[in-house]
């Protein structure tokens, strides 16, 4: 190997640590737990009009709607209104931080599967707030401001570290 | 790893926005300032040309088109995410309509004029029609 392309592969080496560097170092996760505090009233807001229709009945598939592709599920209306009121009551659960990775794990995914359902769902708006939820799901974002942290403190469990990995930021 | 996958993933879409109508995940800091109206009719199998604004066989065009800007066609306005993603709209909502209304026995397709202006450019005219209805035949 020549001399050249040693030199640039080392500069990569380093540009790649030092990546790695500034993505693993520690952070507090406070502005994420804030996030996710304000993110639940956001998903209650973008699931009004569809629980809204719900109560009177109707659901996407009673107006035009277009699928992305034939293979994604449909589920029958029950279930599809289950799963909109189910996400409504995580939402709540995960702005209060009570069961908080498995409450941010079930908002993220109706509020997911609700958007692809069909084209006439997508605004850049949600596409947003789906790319927000999906962070929130795999940060640790539940580790203070929560009613988990609290439940922790009164029984006087171990805190876990408030400070991750920043490249969920 | 996951970070550079979310990049990729990210430019993946933008790139995709540049050839796809609906542009999911290409945001665009500025959108157009493109407008559009349509005068969408029904086609009988007498040959009447009806307006969709007047109900039919118990179907309100607003009821069955009521979301991404297509309730009220004939009134010019703003074309939402662009162009290509409203028009697209449009053709599919005609083919959904022929498609979804089971009582009406007298519309053979469904026909959309549409007027648009991209950004500011001139007025270009064009026809959508809708699949022929089966039970019109």
């Amino acid at each position: 190997m020549t001399a050249v392309p040693l030199r640039a592969q080392r500069s990569v080496g380093a540009v790649t640590a030092a990546v790695d560097e500034l993505l693993g170092r520690p952070v507090s996760m406070r502005s994420l737990a804030l996030l996710r505090v304000l993110a639940g009233p956001v998903v209650l807001l973008h699931l009004q009009p569809f629980l809204a229709d719900s109560l009177d009945g109707r659901i996407y598939s009673d107006a035009f709607y277009e699928p992305y592709a034939g293979w994604y599920p449909e589920v029958p209306e029950p279930v599809y209104t289950g799963f909109l009121w189910l996400a409504a009551l995580a939402a709540v659960t995960m702005s209060l931080g009570l069961l908080t990775r498995a409450a941010t794990a079930t908002t993220f995914a109706i509020v997911t599967y609700n958007l692809f359902l069909s084209t006439t769902h997508f605004h850049n708006n949600r596409a947003y707030l789906v790319i927000v939820l999906g962070l929130l799901t795999v940060a640790p974002c539940g580790r203070e401001l929560s009613l988990d942290a609290l439940r922790r403190r009164r029984r006087g469990r171990p805190q876990p570290a408030l400070s991750a990995p920043a490249w969920p930021l | 790893m996951v970070v550079a996958a979310v990049v990729v993933t990210q430019l993946v879409f933008v790139a995709r926005g540049y050839w796809s109508d609906h542009k999911e995940f290409a945001f665009q800091m500025f959108p157009e300032s493109s407008t559009w109206r349509a005068e969408v009719v029904r086609v009988t199998t007498d040959g009447r040309r009806v307006p969709v604004e007047t109900p039919w066989s118990g179907y309100r065009w607003e009821e069955l088109v009521p979301d991404t800007g297509l309730s009220y066609p004939s009134i010019r306005r703003h074309a939402v995410a662009g162009l290509d993603n409203q028009l697209a709209f449009l053709e599919s909502a005609l083919d959904w309509v022929a498609d979804h209304t089971p009582h009406d026995h007298e519309t053979r397709y469904l026909e959309a004029r549409v007027t648009s202006w991209h950004n500011a450019d001139p007025p270009r005219v064009s026809v959508m029609r809708s699949s022929v209805r089966e039970s019109s035949e």
